[in-house]
């Protein structure tokens, strides 16, 4: 390793003197007059060097692509994400083709076009007709890729569909925290930063009772397949973003701001392995904000699987209330009985004591 | 008349080359108001930049590059930035990259190229003896060189500097609890920027003025070189967005050292839950965007 970069420090250094030797003949040459006889050989040998460089230029880029090409994400899971891929293509392909069709020309014309005894450069100072082409081709070619751009990205943020699942996802330094609607009614209880302590790491509101069968996971998030999804998303201290890269997702989470992203994954985790060959392949939500010391390793492994699968490891979940039973003095008198079926046995038999009385009225 | 107007152009053309005062040592190469001596000074700081922006940029991505790599060998300059594996301390990578970011971004393609190239062609090229000001101009040099010595020093602190990412996202860049780079290095780096833009703004009311005002006799719009049009058209750019970064820089002043809540809302942190609601971060990176936008084109 350190051979490496002593070898690049030292080709660096070559090139350095090379540049500055041939700045000092250029500032020595440009004070004088140019003698004749002077463009020869150099200028012919230049001219030609810009057209190796295009094509040695060209060359890299394409073997620099392929070789890439390894590294790349497979197939999008997502139906949204196929679409916003076609569309980074497309509008790759006509920046390339265009890249490359004025580059050649660049390179190729300096070849061409070297200057030549008794030749002499025409004044060609304005041609309206051609500015129009090259002005109105482009123009339409952006507008009609700015407009598909919007149009996905109008659907890709339409509302969710009234069956999509919820699932909730709070970024903290440096984890995530899932938490599901719970394994009875299905709802998202609602929630209060204040309310945030080692018992409640996301700040559930236990004075709603849509709250009680919820549940938190700080490794997982299991979701279904070919089902939408609606992934509310919170931070609790500063900026994180939700990156889940095979389904192209991603969304900042902004303390005191919640934001969302819909999607309908398509391909379970099991299916992925297959594709990719990689039996232990897993889907990663990672943080995409630089957030702190522990950025880098911030992330929580993502499960799809079909439904009923999905179903069944939801009823083996506990609700947070479950095991975590001190959250239960949270609860206001009037819903204690429809929490009880949540708390153990032992919490529930205990009387609610005065301490617990005196909290209530500021819940 | 052929003959006496030539010679009464001789005798004025010599009367300005004599019409230069002795100057002392620091008028004439320090605190100077000539605009080739500032074009000097700028790309002298410009490059001092560009070198210590450069060795940052190439310490993280040998880090990056090879992640196995020990880099005990550069103990001796970064101590213990260096951790006991040989490796990059995490907070002083995100550091590396917020300091190579900031240093490339408003240090050497701001300020060295744009402080460079607009100071000296500026005059040359619209045939004005120098700038509009030529001590607005010195003025914009020396702010710029106080924030220089600031952002340099921030490099120097024991809690390290600004490692927010170059574009100091609050909440992160706004609570010191958060990370080790929010704590002074942070407050290193407002008030760099702030006098930085001050510079700036000095800077860029210089060069509108002088292409709008000292054109020489003849040299009207459509005939002003493109690389004038272009240094015009970045110093109103810069004039109208510049004002935008400092009240962006100085409402996160306020957030972290005077209670206010501009930029923090709903906050749990550190075990604590932090008084502040109402503000919207997203606001910081529009200000922030405002500028940095035009700042890459």
């Amino acid at each position: 390793m350190v051979y490496i970069v002593a070898l690049l420090a030292v080709i660096f250094l070559g090139l350095a003197a090379v540049v500055v030797s041939r700045m000092a003949t250029v500032v020595k040459n440009a004070s004088g007059p140019v003698e004749e006889g002077r463009i020869g050989m150099s200028n012919r040998i230049n001219g030609l060097l810009m057209v190796v460089f295009f094509v040695t230029g060209l060359i890299g880029a394409i073997w620099s692509f392929l070789h890439a090409k390894q590294f790349f994400l497979p197939e999008a899971s997502t139906p949204h994400g196929r679409h916003t891929d076609f569309l980074f293509w497309l509008g790759m392909s006509i920046i390339t083709i265009a890249f490359v069709v004025t580059n050649a020309l660049l390179f190729f014309f300096a070849w061409r076009y070297q200057h030549r005894e008794g030749y002499k450069a025409a004044y060609y100072p304005e041609n309206h007709k051609l500015e129009l082409i090259w002005t109105v081709i482009p123009a339409v070619v952006m507008a009609l890729l700015v407009f598909t751009g919007w149009k996905a990205w109008r659907d890709i943020m339409a509302e969710a569909p009234e069956n999509a699942q919820v699932f909730e996802i709070v970024g903290k330094q440096f984890n995530w925290i899932a938490r599901y609607p719970g394994v009875d009614n299905n709802k998202l209880g609602s929630f209060n930063y204040k309310l945030i302590d080692n018992n409640n790491e996301t700040g559930i509101d236990y004075t709603d009772e849509a709250s009680f069968d919820d549940f938190v996971s700080t490794s997982e998030l299991h979701i279904p397949v070919n089902k939408p999804i609606l992934l509310k998303i919170r931070a609790r201290d500063v900026l994180h973003s939700v990156f889940i890269p095979h389904l192209r997702v991603k969304m900042d989470a902004v303390p005191g701001m919640p934001t969302r992203f819909q999607f309908t994954a398509d391909k379970t985790t099991d299916e992925m392995k297959n594709i990719t060959g990689n039996p232990n392949f897993t889907y990663e939500i990672a943080c995409t904000e630089v957030c702190g010391q522990g950025h880098f390793s911030m992330r929580i492994r993502l499960v799809v699987e079909d439904e009923a699968s999905w179903l069944a490891w939801c009823k083996e979940q506990k609700p947070l209330l479950t095991s975590t039973p001190e959250l239960a003095s949270r609860i206001p008198a009037n819903l204690k009985a429809k929490a009880a079926k949540y708390l153990p046995a032992d919490a529930t038999a205990a009387p609610a004591d005065s301490v617990t009385a005196s909290i209530l009225p500021k819940g | 008349m052929a003959t006496v107007s030539a010679n009464s152009a001789t005798v004025a053309h010599a009367a300005e080359h004599e019409h230069h005062e002795p100057q002392s040592f620091w008028r004439k190469y320090i605190f100077s108001e000539d605009h080739k001596t500032i074009a000097k000074q700028y790309l002298i700081s410009g490059i001092f930049w560009s070198i210590i922006g450069i060795s940052l940029s190439v310490m993280f991505r040998l880090q990056l590059g090879f992640p196995n790599m020990k880099l005990d060998f550069l103990r001796p300059i970064l101590g213990t930035w260096i951790n006991e594996t040989g490796k990059l301390d995490p907070d002083f990578y995100l550091a590396l990259v917020t300091m190579h970011g900031t240093i490339m971004v408003f240090f050497v393609l701001t300020a060295g190229l744009s402080g460079t190239f607009s100071n000296f062609l500026i005059p040359l090229q619209v045939g004005a003896r120098d700038m509009a000001s030529g001590f607005l101009n010195m003025l914009s040099y020396w702010f710029f060189f106080m924030a220089s010595v600031l952002m340099f020093g921030s490099l120097f602190i024991e809690t390290g500097p600004a490692s927010g990412g170059w574009v100091i996202y609050p909440p992160l860049s706004a609570l010191p609890q958060a990370h080790k780079g929010s704590e002074l290095g942070m407050t290193l780096w407002l008030v760099s920027m702030a006098l930085f833009i001050v510079s700036q703004l000095l800077g860029g009311i210089n060069y509108i003025t002088t292409v709008i005002n000292l054109r020489t006799r003849g040299m009207s719009f459509s005939k002003l070189p493109l690389t004038i049009w272009a240094f015009l058209l970045t110093a109103i750019l810069g004039l109208i967005s510049f004002p935008v970064l400092l009240s962006a820089a100085l409402l996160l002043i306020f957030d972290r050292s005077f209670g206010t809540s501009f930029y923090l809302s709903e906050i749990y942190i550190k075990g604590e839950a932090l008084p502040n609601v109402g503000g919207s971060p997203i606001l910081f990176q529009h200000l922030f965007w405002f500028l940095a936008t035009q700042r890459y084109i």
